[in-house]
């Protein structure tokens, strides 16, 4: 059976652990618990193939940070996640990739942006378009909005991450080129692909999938919200102190 | 300096906190001798810096030898500091460059960057300017307010710098009384307002925020790091030795190490397992189970190691857990104490001691990242101690639950300790009394660079509303004085200056006795206090005058008759005058009460000399290590750039040679002669551009000059270095531009990064994106 090394990193109480732990054990952790380092395991099938989730857990809280360039060492695929309710974890997060971009010395590294608590949404701040228009600053489709509470996309953004590893993995294999090249050129597969139309054959169960395609839905509904998204667009700059007026 | 009169003050005179308990013990003093100690407090902590030049025995030299040293730590850090922001400033470049892949000239561009020398000393030229900031940074030093709220205004990207300017600047002593109170009093500000703002409990204290980043800087200074390497270096350089003890519990890891071993595959181990099946392995729980009391064994012995270090966690760390929880309840009046312990010790135990514990090289307690075992014991242990501080219920991992009863067994111990650690006193009366202090000192000045100071204005011009809504405030007023911010200094042309402190608002205090309510004979009794006992140091210990009981006459009379030594002549005949003159303020039967006094305290006051001596030396010993251990991180993120700057040259040796050429330059042409030094790599430019070609092109989005009248605007622009452009906006007819503007790739790179997508340049505005293509475009094309 083929493992996966998946690595959970994100900023301080945004819920990597509890979508972890909803992952592999189905339970919801409601107390906090600030994470250290934990891993977890998970047998899952995906596309019919069964797959050996290694997930490692880290800690957002950034005095752990100098761990983290081991941890991306040694990742195949990288969960980003940030919580709905804080603008300033969805900012953390630029830095984050970029640091795994670097490490890995590549663009096109396997990645999925989760955006956790999507089930607050009396506390909501990062509208969704904004998020999505990060993805696809880093080139993504791979991005969704998560609760660890109520299990909405838990096992899709895991399943996500071991499709593009696979993927990745299979162009490699075919085309012989180094993974690790900086200059390799996105896949045909990875440049078309659909994030959403994988049918959830993991974790299952009848009601696991009704959950999700009803969060689908919804989340059309907030379309509605790329007023603030085209606002966010015309952010200005003045030029400051680069500027010499003579 | 007011870093060293604070310090030796607070060695030769009794804490304010002694000075009261034996006020009270003693029931016999009288009012107006409590407020003479105090007072005498004061008068020697103003004299202390003149007194410990003109005395020379040994404790003078250990305490000048101890300052000299704190105040290399405190330099020290402060580079310490800037290198790291330097290393992450590097890192979050590269990462720009490499996502957006970018020609490797440029990444060089950014290296060389870092490869100026450090910042020279200088002088401002302005010297009515020096006086308004000198005025400005005096105000923001004394009233903290300011700080913590530009603090909570800022965002992440903006926050080094300006901590940097507030922790190793503004608060730059790190072992001066006065200025470490004024930043916990900031502190204190900042953590109310995070408090105030928090919308349930849970959330407090969780995110990274400037906070928690001000809370990380300040516990990594000079007495936190000192407290972090007495406390755990000894044990994990211990366990960083022992490469093969492996204390692995995570079944799962267990059973994959007993699989690489071939006689168990033999044996009908199969992989990869579930948790379950593994936790269920016979061979894998006889492993684990010696494994667990090990573990067990050592995480006691480092908790026991840090409740026994209470009394020396810094006092601006306990105090820090000490607003901590009065904050909480004030706000949760019925959180229960263990959930307030919980909190004390997300800082404590989350932000201060597990970091260091996890990650012990970038702590500088150990020389490198440790090797995989040692390393894998260290996170258990740090994972324990935080499931104690956190008192988790349920283990995440279900392997945790093995080493459960280290949680339960020192919970209550815990508990105590967490509250011991806030058990420490205010420092609000002291403070006042610094403040005092503070204005009546004419020379407090801080070691400051010119952008920090341009920087720093810039803030508060742009929070000013927020800041002082008042027009008369005084921070409007000084701003108002100063004018509008300079444009900050490219990197090479910054330097650093004396900026000298004073408030034009307050009268310096000339007397002390207007500020405190003292007679003129409180002032002579102090006076003629601190000079005897500087005569008496300067005196050899064999000298028949020191012997008690004390003669004060007779001591100053043998001093004024000091024929060889001017100095100590001098000074014994103001004894004897200072003498007579207390005297004279007196009726007679106050007279001797008063001498009597004055006797006793010189003596008391010279025998807590004698073991002052004694501290003074073992604090020298702790701190030269602590300056070591900084002195070698500053090597260790030196050879961190080293690292940075070749994984570039790496980056452009792989690229192969197509390297460009010096002689491909083209149109070496130095202009505005602003004596530039004819550059290394080709200089490129200027090349002209008119208004509406940048216009047709999209860069040009927003034209605000009359339509009559564009057709005489023009651009130049140039690259004097791969990488760096320099645009000049020019209107026919006019011999000087109107604008210059000085760009960076990497620079526009971080707009576009940041969803800037328009630069407003009053004449025209810009959009960003297209004007970083076109610029490619353009001078890719003219070949570097």
């Amino acid at each position: 059976m083929r493992e996966y090394k998946i690595v959970v990193l994100g900023a301080g109480g945004v819920g990597k652990s509890a979508l972890s732990v909803q992952f592999s054990q189905g339970i919801f952790l409601d107390s906090y618990d600030p994470t250290i380092e934990d891993s977890y395991r998970k047998q899952v099938d995906v596309d019919g193939r069964p797959c050996m989730l290694e997930i490692l857990d880290t800690a957002g809280v950034e005095q752990f940070t100098a761990m983290r360039e081991l941890y991306i060492k040694n990742g195949q695929g990288f969960l980003l996640v940030y919580s709905v309710t804080d603008r300033s974890s969805l900012l953390e997060l630029s830095k984050l990739y970029e640091q795994v971009c670097r490490i890995k010395g590549t663009k096109t590294v396997p990645i999925v942006l989760a955006g956790n608590k999507c089930d607050l949404a009396h506390a909501r701040t990062v509208p969704f378009q904004e998020a999505k228009h990060l993805a696809h600053k880093w080139g993504t489709n791979s991005f969704y909005e998560t609760s660890a509470r109520t299990g909405v996309h838990v096992s899709d953004i895991f399943v996500d991450v071991v499709r593009q590893i696979q993927r990745r993995d299979s162009a490699s294999s075919s085309s012989n080129a180094s993974t690790h090249s900086a200059s390799r050129v996105p896949t045909p597969t990875e440049k078309h692909r659909h994030t959403h139309s994988a049918a959830s054959t993991i974790g299952g169960s009848e009601t696991d999938r009704r959950r999700s395609s009803k969060r689908s839905s919804g989340k059309h509904s907030e379309a509605g919200l790329s007023t603030t998204y085209s606002k966010h667009k015309q952010k200005k700059k003045k030029a400051g102190g680069m500027c010499v007026i003579l | 300096m007011a870093a060293v009169t604070a310090v030796s003050a607070s060695q030769a005179r009794p804490t304010m906190a002694e000075l009261a308990a034996r006020r009270i013990s003693s029931g016999t003093h009288n009012n107006r001798q409590s407020k003479r100690y105090s007072l005498t407090a004061l008068y020697v902590s103003m004299s202390a810096a003149e007194s410990d030049v003109e005395v020379d025995d040994a404790l003078a030299r250990a305490q000048k030898r101890l300052r000299d040293l704190k105040a290399k730590i405190s330099a020290q850090s402060k580079k310490n500091f800037l290198l790291e922001r330097d290393v992450r400033y590097l890192d979050s470049r590269i990462a720009l460059l490499i996502q957006n892949k970018i020609a490797l000239e440029e990444q060089t561009e950014v290296a060389t960057r870092l490869e100026e020398s450090e910042i020279q000393d200088g002088s401002f030229p302005d010297h009515r300017k020096l006086d308004g900031y000198g005025n400005l940074f005096f105000l923001l030093q004394t009233e903290p307010r300011y700080i913590a709220t530009i603090c909570r205004l800022l965002s992440m990207a903006e926050i080094d710098s300006f901590l940097q300017t507030v922790m190793f600047t503004i608060y730059g002593n790190q072992y001066e009384q006065r200025e470490e109170h004024l930043l916990l009093t900031m502190f204190q500000s900042v953590l109310a307002s995070q408090f105030d703002t928090a919308t349930e409990f849970s959330s407090l204290l969780r995110a990274n925020t400037p906070v928690s980043r001000m809370m990380t800087t300040y516990t990594r200074r000079g007495p936190g790091q000192s407290y972090l390497k007495s406390v755990l270096s000894e044990q994990i350089n211990q366990l960083s030795s022992q490469l093969d003890l492996d204390l692995e519990i995570n079944p799962l890891k267990v059973y994959e190490g007993l699989y690489r071993d071939s006689h168990n595959r033999a044996n009908g181990m199969e992989r990869p397992v579930s948790a379950e099946d593994a936790a269920a392995n016979v061979e894998v729980l006889e492993t684990i189970r010696p494994r667990v009391s090990t573990l067990l064994h050592i995480a006691n012995s480092f908790l026991s190691k840090i409740i026994g270090s209470l009394e020396s966690v810094p006092y601006g760390i306990r105090w820090i857990c000490k607003q901590i929880r009065s904050l909480t309840r004030r706000k949760y009046p019925s959180t229960e104490d263990s959930a307030v312990c919980t909190l004390i010790g997300a800082f404590f135990f989350l932000r201060f001691i597990n970091p260091a514990i996890v990650t012990p090289h970038s702590y500088m307690l150990v020389d490198s990242l440790p090797a995989e075992n040692p390393r894998r014991t260290l996170t258990l242990i740090a994972k324990m101690l935080q499931g104690l501080a956190n008192k988790t219920t349920y283990a995440k991992e279900p392997y945790m639950a093995s080493v459960s009863e280290f949680v339960d067994e020192n919970k209550s111990r815990m508990n105590i300790f967490l509250n011991d650690l806030c058990d420490v006193p205010d420092f609000y009366e002291n403070l006042e009394l610094d403040q005092y202090v503070a204005l009546s000192k004419k020379d407090i000045w801080l070691s400051i660079t010119i952008n920090e100071i341009y920087s720093m204005h810039a803030l508060l011009e742009q929070h000013l509303s927020t800041l002082a809504p008042d027009k008369s405030s005084r921070l409007s007023v000084i701003l108002r004085d100063i004018g509008p911010t300079p444009p900050v200094l490219p990197r090479s042309e910054n330097f650093t200056i004396r900026l000298p402190l004073f408030s034009r608002f307050e009268a310096q205090i000339e007397t002390l006795g207007a500020a405190l309510d003292i007679t003129q004979a409180d002032v002579l009794f102090m006076e003629a206090k601190s000079l005897l006992i500087q005569i008496i140091r300067s005196l050899p210990s064999s000298s028949p005058v020191r012997a008690r009981p004390l003669d004060l006459h007779r001591v100053a009379s043998f001093a004024a008759a000091a024929p060889k030594d001017p100095v100590l002549g001098k000074k014994g005949k103001r004894a004897l005058e200072l003498l007579n003159e207390l005297k004279d303020h007196h009726s007679l039967q106050y007279e001797t009460a008063d001498v009597m006094m004055l006797t006793e305290e010189v003596e008391e006051e010279l025998a807590q000399l004698g073991s002052i001596r004694e501290k003074v030396l073992v604090e020298l010993k702790s701190l030269q290590a602590v300056f070591e251990t900084i002195k070698d991180h500053n090597e260790y993120l030196h050879s961190q750039l080293e690292t940075y700057k070749s994984y570039l040259r790496n980056v452009r040796m792989q690229s192969g040679p197509k390297k460009s050429s010096i002689n491909d330059r083209v149109g070496l042409v130095a202009i505005h002669g602003k004596g530039r030094q004819e550059p290394k790599t080709p200089f490129l430019g200027p090349y002209k551009f008119s208004q509406q070609a940048l216009q047709k092109e999209g860069v040009i989005v927003v034209c605000n000059v009359p339509q009559n009248r564009v057709n005489n605007l023009f651009f130049y622009i140039s690259s004097p270095t791969p990488g760096t452009f320099v645009v000049s906006l020019n209107y026919k007819g006019r011999i000087r531009g109107l604008l210059e503007l000085n760009l960076k790739l990497d620079d526009l790179l971080e707009m576009i990064g940041n969803g800037v997508e328009v630069l407003d340049l009053e004449y025209v505005v810009v959009n960003v994106p297209r004007m970083l293509e076109f610029l490619q475009r353009q001078f890719s094309r003219r070949r570097w």
